[in-house]
């Protein structure tokens, strides 16, 4: 297995996507701050209306955890669609499927990848905003609510679950690419999933009831077997 | 022994049946030739060959196994292009062979250079495939085919899309993988004046259907020359073929074609003859039945084309 997942990232070069996910960290490090120092640049005359997005470091733990979800799970799906649909409108799956290997095993390892690769993502984009709020709130306090131990580990277990669920979340646009083998339907579907889960309005996040996004991330495992069980005798035409 | 060995296999789609109840048995060595008009199955067969598509029912037998209940250990020893050949095109012609050779498990580096200088290939380091022109990705498709020395070779009309020297080459390549490098090939094709110059044996299917499989040696060697006569008086004609120049060997076509397929007598006598005896003669000729005659006969003989 780690063997056809090196082979992959041999074939797609994907030393690259380090490139892509740093690109998105910063992205994201700066659309969080936006919101961020919003307050505070009222508050000193220089611009924004005075609404706070938050008074709590949960809220705004959350923020950072909703951004950085969405982000991977459409990045996640741009990795199916590059691993997996690709594959299969380029009738390169031709090829790999006429390998002394198990399609199974094939398959497993490309979504071994995706999975991963939204997991680890999330953790290190969502570790490195939250610490560099953090280190911000020494400097400038922002939140008003003292910090404590206890709300840095809170913190971090949100963004432990949340990419979690990220990683089973991320496998559901598998089913909509692979209906039609279509990179379009694959991206599209994890761009309504993602937001569907993670909508904000008035402080109400979809995503505050650890069921749903957790309900949600079996559904994407559900995909994954569903779609591993099938391989093995569906016809390559 | 055979190498690859089919009984009754069968492949329905939606109730359909695209290929049905062929039995093919190909020869250690040899090259077979699946010739067929488009649609006939040539593809589908193929695909099951290659554990692409799952036969609905029968068997497939390759190296004396079956190959649904153990497709890695064949698949190990066979390699196949089906359709045309695919590649990661972004990636280079030597990187494409380096991950085929992983993933059949076959190391040996030397290989690959063999390979691409065995089909003229051996400059093209640096390039993605993607700039390949199609006669170059023919090739390297069979470089790539051929680098991990399979002992079958599947290749699913592989002369499509080069130009007429393109398809000598490969022609003589065939030719040297068989008889040099000991591999067994087969090959489909709509073109039946290619596999008559290749082909050791043919297997002829028409709608999903099998018509025929013969060795190419048994049609060659066939009384495929004949005389042709027209004459007006075919009944005194074929008396005197039968009592006076003693030739069993003739066909009647038609109401004033016979041919005659004993052609130990020479024309002049056989016309000589006819003449003295009154023998109303139209025509004459001395003609040769071509391979492509013998399957249109085939083809058309089956009932199930025009």
């Amino acid at each position: 297995m780690l063997n056809l997942i090196r082979l992959e990232f041999r074939k797609y070069r994907l030393a690259r996507m380090l490139v892509r996910s740093l690109i998105v960290t910063l992205v994201l490090t700066a659309l969080f701050a936006f919101f961020y120092f919003d307050h505070f640049l009222f508050e000193n005359g220089i611009e924004g209306d005075g609404t706070t997005l938050f008074n709590t470091y949960t809220e705004a733990f959350s923020i950072i955890g909703t951004l950085v979800n969405i982000a991977y799970i459409v990045l996640g799906a741009t990795l199916i669609s590059r691993l997996i649909i690709s594959e299969f409108r380029n009738k390169t799956i031709y090829l790999m499927f006429t390998y002394p290997v198990s399609r199974r095993k094939i398959i497993a390892a490309k979504l071994i990848i995706v999975a991963a690769w939204i997991f680890i993502g999330s953790m290190v984009s969502g570790g490195l905003i939250g610490g560099l709020m953090l280190i911000s709130e020494m400097y400038v306090k922002v939140i008003p609510e003292p910090l404590s131990a206890a709300i840095i580990i809170r913190g971090f277990s949100m963004l432990i679950a949340g990419s979690v669920c990220s990683a089973g979340i991320g496998m559901i646009p598998l089913y909509f690419g692979m209906r039609k083998h279509s990179a379009t339907a694959t991206i599209l579907s994890a761009v309504i999933v993602a937001c569907l889960l993670n909508q904000n309005t008035h402080g109400f996040s979809l995503n505050q009831f650890i069921v749903i996004p957790l309900l949600t991330a079996i559904a994407g495992i559900i995909v994954v077997i569903i779609t591993i069980r099938n391989i093995n005798t569906v016809d390559i035409n | 022994m055979h190498l690859l060995q089919t009984s009754r296999l069968t492949k329905s789609v939606r109730g359909r049946e695209i290929v049905s109840g062929i039995n093919m048995q190909v020869k250690t060595g040899e090259i077979y030739g699946i010739l067929g008009p488009n649609g006939a199955g040539k593809t589908t067969l193929m695909r099951m060959f290659t554990t692409l598509v799952k036969p609905t029912s029968g068997e497939i037998e390759i190296f004396g196994q079956n190959l649904a209940s153990a497709p890695y250990d064949i698949l190990k020893r066979m390699s196949s292009i089906i359709e045309f050949p695919v590649f990661y095109d972004k990636l280079t012609a030597i990187d494409n062979l380096e991950l085929h050779c992983e993933y059949m498990g076959f190391y040996n580096k030397k290989a690959i250079h063999e390979s691409l200088e065995l089909v003229q290939l051996a400059d093209v380091d640096t390039k993605p495939v993607r700039e390949f022109s199609l006669g170059m990705k023919q090739r390297l498709g069979i470089a790539r085919a051929i680098t991990t020395r399979p002992e079958l070779l599947i290749l699913d009309e592989p002369i499509n899309g080069l130009d007429p020297v393109g398809i000598r080459e490969m022609r003589n390549l065939f030719y040297r993988l068989s008889k040099e490098y000991g591999m067994t090939l087969i090959i489909s094709s709509h073109i039946l004046g290619e596999m008559e110059q290749i082909a050791d044996t043919i297997c002829v299917v028409d709608k999903g259907k099998q018509i025929r499989e013969v060795a190419m040696d048994e049609i060659r060697g066939m009384d495929t020359e004949y005389i042709e006569i027209q004459t007006s008086d075919r009944l005194k004609a074929v008396f005197v073929l039968e009592h006076h120049l003693k030739l069993p060997n003739f066909k009647l076509y038609g109401e004033s074609m016979i041919r005659i397929y004993d052609l130990e007598i020479p024309q002049s006598e056989l016309s000589r003859q006819l003449i003295m005896h009154d023998v109303p003669i139209e025509s004459i000729n001395r003609k040769k039945q071509s391979l492509e005659e013998y399957f249109m006969q085939l083809i058309g003989g089956s009932g199930l084309h025009a």
